[in-house]
């Protein structure tokens, strides 16, 4: 579905990724993971078309997206969930959620608009309060919900996890896996290695900017590299 | 005399309401442009200027009634706006908000010159058939012209408050104000809306322009006068409040036409400043204002 090739990418002179290569099939959950720094969020940025790579290419179902504008990557489907949540803090929960569907879904807003409060029901109790009066939890509710409401096909999630207390880290998982388990294909970008691998079809680990481990997550799971660098163990 | 300004406060208060109207006008435009792009628009005056001038045209040249010039000139504003805003201010500004305020200054600067060269520094004004026929109120005249003005100012506050809360774009609008990021993320073409904005808020010194035509007249700086006092009615309702805006203008317009009342015609703008300096002191955010 998503076939990076080769990818450089950066910010003005400083160059963060170097010759990334990853590929996600339809319906898979994909993490990337790494520690602070090594280029996750740039790779993230990159996909979704607000930062130009300086070279490589990223095909989405094979038609070329690198270097496009992020108006035609939502336009296809490609949606991401940034890390920070960047919702409108000046506009209601519901406002939030139909932005969503500003450039895709437009059509189906209503049933979309149901079933995002059927997956989050702590949002109906805040539909008309604004978005930055939310507690970090309900933020990053909005903030799935509303890439939900573009009709995604594929999302990209950037850590998810990140600011949440450990009860709702794990609903957040389980809730990102019931999303896959309806087909929707997820880029899972984490700092949180033993959780994301536990719901993961495949996973890469980015070091350095650069791809140093990669493989079935359960096998993964396993890996004496991956507990030396992450675990300590 | 205490007797007299009491028996003359209401037509007082009336008047100022009128007035008020207009200044609304001129400040939703500024308001919008600050609230949005977090610039202000040192061209502001000198594009009321332009607009009572095509006003002035379309009344001498074609005979075309200026509350009817209204349906003309609020979208030629428009589109002015989002061309020099989309090809001219976003293009060279490179995004730097003080680059912004240069080149909005340098706009200023070339239209009233121009203005001066094609139009001359003479003061240009125009009667209309009906500009002394009035509503007799029992304790004020209220002239056509007036009512007209104030009516047409609330219908397009109106106008636009709808546009901002129940439409996709008004909501894009107000997303962009304060998260381009986000905005982007959503597929929010950013520069579109931010030229959008600024058409917005050039189409309501359109409006403003036509109301102004028939009781005040127009020169090469005449947009200036009416500026000075929008920037006070959007410290005052609230850099960026619509309804700020609004309310910000009727006080002024109050404010001025009973301290007219009460000091004499020419020191009526006192109140203005003196209010100006109160909102500084005491709530800088303004009536509706939030804190950045």
């Amino acid at each position: 579905m998503i076939k990076v090739n080769g990818l450089h990418a950066g910010y003005d002179l400083v160059n963060v990724l170097r010759d990334v290569t990853i590929e996600i099939g339809n319906g898979e959950i994909v993490a990337v993971l790494g520690s602070n720094g090594v280029g996750k969020t740039t790779l993230n940025n990159t996909l979704s078309g607000l930062i130009k790579p300086t070279s490589g290419e990223i095909y989405f179902d094979n038609v070329l997206i690198s270097g496009r504008d992020p108006v035609e990557i939502v336009e296809m489907g490609l949606i991401h969930v940034p890390e920070g949540r960047k919702l409108f803090p000046n506009l209601s929960v519901k406002e939030n959620l139909e932005l969503g569907s500003y450039r895709r879904g437009k059509l189906n807003r209503a049933t979309n608009f149901e079933r995002v409060l059927e997956i989050f029901p702590k949002l109906k109790d805040r539909i008309r309060q604004t978005a930055g009066t939310l507690s970090g939890g309900e933020q990053q509710m909005v903030a799935i919900g509303r890439g939900l409401m573009s009709d995604p096909r594929i999302l990209l999630l950037d850590e998810p996890s990140l600011g949440l207390s450990p009860l709702l880290v794990e609903q957040m998982f389980t809730l990102i896996k019931q999303i896959n388990d309806d087909g929707l294909s997820i880029i899972l970008v984490e700092q949180n290695v033993i959780q994301s691998l536990a719901i993961a079809d495949r996973a890469y680990v980015l070091e350095g900017g650069t791809v140093s481990l990669s493989g079935r997550a359960d096998e993964l799971k396993e890996n004496s590299n991956l507990k030396k660098s992450y675990l300590g163990l | 005399m205490f007797s007299e300004v009491v028996s003359l406060l209401p037509a007082g208060i009336i008047n100022g309401l009128m007035f008020g109207a207009i200044y609304a006008l001129v400040a939703l435009g500024l308001t919008l442009i600050y609230g949005v792009l977090h610039i202000i628009n040192f061209a502001h005056g000198a594009m009321l200027m332009l607009a009572m001038y095509m006003a002035y045209f379309l009344f001498k040249i074609l005979n075309i009634d200026p509350y009817v010039a209204i349906l003309i000139v609020t979208p030629a504003g428009f589109v002015f706006g989002y061309t020099i805003y989309r090809w001219g201010i976003g293009k060279l500004s490179g995004g730097r908000d003080q680059n912004i305020l240069l080149i909005t200054l340098g706009l200023s600067i070339i239209l009233e010159n121009s203005a001066l060269v094609f139009f001359t520094g003479d003061q240009q004004t125009i009667s209309l058939s009906y500009s002394y026929e009035a509503f007799d109120l029992g304790f004020l005249y209220l002239s056509y012209p007036k009512v007209i003005s104030f009516v047409a100012s609330l219908v397009i506050c109106l106008l636009l408050w709808m546009l901002m809360t129940l439409t996709d774009l008004g909501k894009a609008i107000r997303a962009v104000a304060k998260q381009r990021e986000g905005a982007r993320l959503v597929g929010i073409d950013v520069e579109h809306v931010f030229a959008v904005t600024f058409g917005i808020g050039v189409a309501c010194l359109g409006a403003a322009g036509c109301m102004l035509l028939p009781i005040f007249y127009v020169d090469p700086y005449t947009g200036n006068i009416f500026v000075i006092v929008a920037f006070t009615i959007v410290v005052l309702g609230g850099m960026g409040s619509i309804v700020g805006a609004l309310l910000g203008g009727f006080i002024i317009g109050i404010t001025e036409s009973v301290g007219g009342l009460i000091l004499g015609e020419s020191l009526g703008q006192v109140g203005i400043s003196l209010i100006f300096i109160l909102i500084l002191i005491f709530r800088p955010t303004g009536i509706f204002g939030s804190k950045v």
